[in-house]
């Protein structure tokens, strides 16, 4: 008994005891300090960034197109200040009309020379190029106000390669100033259009994120459709009308060669990779009926995920690939249903105005893009279970989300109303950036890869 | 026919009657509308404030003490050129009342030159305990600021604004969707004379959803950059004990419409 009740008085007295050892230093504090708040009220501002020419410790030839190292250098701040200029959240400013940093300043900037400007951050790097030509680029960021290095890296890359440090910066300073994953390192694949209205050559066509490295991958002759990029870059899914019948082709990247994805009955079409590229979903029409059908990237027997009447089409992975997102009519008009990848459990989960086409899963899995219908044909957004419906654009006729690999910024098609001239065009989740990418020619179709391996 | 059966004074009191009934018809036709309008309620505006105090604080912590010296002091006089002389002449004798009359000549003759001295300390003589009983006269104030006992709210309301003051033009939320809804609260101290005692610490955040969580870090960044570029922070030294700590500052961003 008398054991217990020590215990007792422990166990009570215990809690008593830590308690005023742990509140009193906390507590006082608390009630003794004043308490306010601030809030932005201004219109959203642009962050200024500075981004001088990037200094070489010594001038030297390079296998680049771009020319010497220092020549290098100011191409490297070009392409930095272009893609931080292009998404709305930052305002560069520079090379030109910056003053020169000198090697040595890379890593310890003259903070009282760059807090005369307007900027309040400042990108600054360096070249170096090794006896066996290949190129050293070194990239820091800084806080100007507060005179501090908020993050820095260097890259070891081929002279063919050099753009892509110059996207890996630019990736590193998004990414810190942002709080998003990176996205600028990537390519986009899309369909090129030339020619008249009634006999357009639609060509295959990819390029770089910012619209360099541009290529053409099929002649024209026979019409291609809705490319997508594999993971891992390696090959890229489309519709081809060789031979006149719409089929599902992959291109090999390596090789430029081309196989069907598989001997089919009907037309195929609406072809998409699984997140780890073992799987491809597409479309195929047989007797007037279109169904959803998945088959592995090797070749081999195709599953058939959906067997409702009327038009299933368009499927589109979650990032996890449990969950497959597609379009059905089978309600009457276009909406958007989820199923589980093995084409169990379908429901419908858009319940908007008008009608909605072509969804599209975000990498991050936060939201499902889609063409919204409705007089105009607008890009929107909304959860996975089908709340929150946005519309991020408002013009004629845009359609066919991409996402970025980030997901935070939607590619997407517009098509001018009168002249039909379509061009590639992105829109951040916000809706409020806007930007149009630049082409040889008209484009549509667009599909943006991941963060390149 | 039956008209001519009434008598003639009816007839007339009927002609009368409809006359006035026509006049008064034509009056409620043709009279101009008037304005009726009721004049509108004097308009009342109303604050509704927690800013309050449940007890009575003064403005100021602490009442500015009284001078213990006078406004004007002059240099110091030897009173004893005035005064010595008096008692020398107290003893003399009076029978001689008559022979003092030449003395005041010597007298003059020794005043002119005590005399602009005499006039300037006149403050001086008034005795050095004649500030008892002014309030605050017996307060030590050795402190330049002597601790306040309670800072009233109104004095801690504008304390908050003027720190806010300070910080709005530094403080520019990031941008993301939904970045609008983020909350960041800090908390700092400050020494004396406005710069930072370490560095500002996030007490909380509010408002993070799915699609806005990549920005929350970086909310809570720019708020402490926000206060780290505000600082050194121009407040009153003699509130000091009022805003050395900030205990819960709220950032957050809000369209002015």
């Amino acid at each position: 008994m008398k054991l217990s009740l020590v215990t007792l008085i422990a166990l009570l007295a215990t809690p008593a005891l830590a308690q005023p050892a742990t509140i009193p230093p906390a507590q006082p504090a608390e009630e003794s300090g004043l308490s306010g708040s601030v809030s932005d009220e201004n219109e959203w501002q642009n962050l200024g960034i500075a981004i001088p020419d990037f200094p070489t410790d010594a001038d030297v030839p390079t296998r680049t197109n771009a020319g010497s190292t220092a020549q290098l250098g100011r191409g490297l701040a070009r392409i930095i200040a272009g893609n931080l200029r292009n998404n709305g959240l930052f305002k560069p400013a520079g090379p030109d009309g910056l003053p020169q940093v000198q090697f040595g300043e890379v890593q310890a900037p003259n903070f009282p020379q760059w807090q005369g400007r307007s900027a309040e951050m400042l990108v600054q790097g360096s070249v170096h190029a090794t006896p066996d030509g290949q190129l050293i680029v070194g990239c820091y960021l800084y806080d100007v106000s507060l005179g501090q290095k908020l993050a820095g890296a260097a890259w070891n890359v081929t002279p063919g390669d050099w753009r892509r440090a110059a996207h890996e910066c630019s990736d590193l300073v998004y990414a810190r100033l942002s709080g998003e994953s990176p996205f600028f390192d990537s390519r986009i694949a899309y369909i090129s259009e030339t020619g008249p209205k009634n006999r357009r050559i639609k060509r295959l066509a990819v390029m770089d994120s910012d619209g360099a490295n541009h290529r053409f991958l099929t002649t024209g002759q026979a019409m291609a459709l809705t490319p997508r990029y594999s993971p891992d870059y390696r090959s890229i899914l489309y519709l081809s009308y060789l031979g006149g019948n719409p089929r599902i082709y992959v291109y090999d990247l390596a090789s430029n060669s081309q196989r069907l994805i598989t001997q089919s009955r009907g037309p195929t079409f609406a072809p998409r990779w699984s997140p780890d590229g073992k799987w491809v979903l597409y479309s195929m029409a047989v007797a007037g009926n279109t169904d959803i059908y998945r088959i592995s990237a090797k070749g081999g027997e195709s599953q058939r995920l959906t067997s409702t009447p009327g038009i299933n089409i368009g499927g589109s992975f979650s990032p996890d690939g449990s969950r497959i997102v597609f379009e059905s009519d089978r309600s009457g008009t276009q909406q958007v249903y989820v199923m589980n990848a093995d084409g169990s459990n379908q429901r419908r989960i858009s319940f908007v105005g008008g009608r909605a086409a072509t969804p599209e899963w975000s990498p991050r899995g936060d939201q499902i893009a889609f063409t919204h219908i409705s007089g105009n044909f607008r890009i929107a957004v909304m959860s996975p279970n089908g709340g929150e419906v946005r519309n991020l654009t408002n013009s004629w006729q845009d359609e066919a989300p991409t996402w970025a690999p980030n997901g935070r910024i939607i590619q997407f098609f517009r098509t001018e109303r009168g002249s039909g001239k379509a061009s590639l065009w992105q829109v951040d989740l916000t809706g409020r950036n806007e930007r149009r990418l630049p082409t040889p020619a008209d484009a549509s179709d667009p599909a943006w890869g991941p963060i390149r391996p | 026919m039956a008209a001519t059966k009434l008598p003639r004074e009816q007839r007339l009191g009927l002609v009368v009657a409809i006359l006035a009934h026509a006049g008064l018809l034509a009056l409620l036709v043709l009279e101009p509308p008037r304005q009726t309008f009721a004049p509108p309620p004097e308009r009342m505006s109303v604050t509704l404030s927690d800013q309050v105090g449940l007890t009575s604080t003064s403005p100021e912590p602490a009442a500015e003490p009284a001078p213990d010296t006078a406004p004007e002091l002059g240099p110091a006089l030897e009173p004893l050129a005035v005064v010595t002389p008096q008692p020398a002449f107290q003893p003399e004798p009076r029978p001689q009342p008559v022979v003092r009359s030449p003395q005041p000549p010597p007298r003059a003759s020794q005043s002119p030159a005590p005399g602009p001295k005499l006039r300037a300390a006149t403050a001086s003589t008034v005795g050095s305990d004649f500030l008892k009983g002014v309030p605050g006269s017996q307060a030590s104030g050795s402190a330049p600021t002597p601790p306040a006992a309670a800072t009233g709210p109104a004095v801690q309301a504008s304390l908050s604004s003027a720190i806010s003051r300070q910080l709005k033009p530094r403080w520019a939320a990031p941008q993301g969707a939904e970045a609008e809804k983020l909350v960041t609260i800090l908390a700092w101290s400050m020494n004396p004379d406005g710069t930072l005692a370490g560095a500002p610490r996030v007490v909380r955040q509010d408002g993070i959803t799915d699609a806005n969580r990549p920005q929350a870090a970086r909310h809570a960044e720019q708020a402490i950059r926000t206060v780290q570029l505000a600082a050194p922070f121009d407040l009153p030294a003699e509130y000091y004990d009022a805003w050395k700590r900030v205990t819960s500052f709220r950032f957050d961003r809000r369209l002015s419409q």
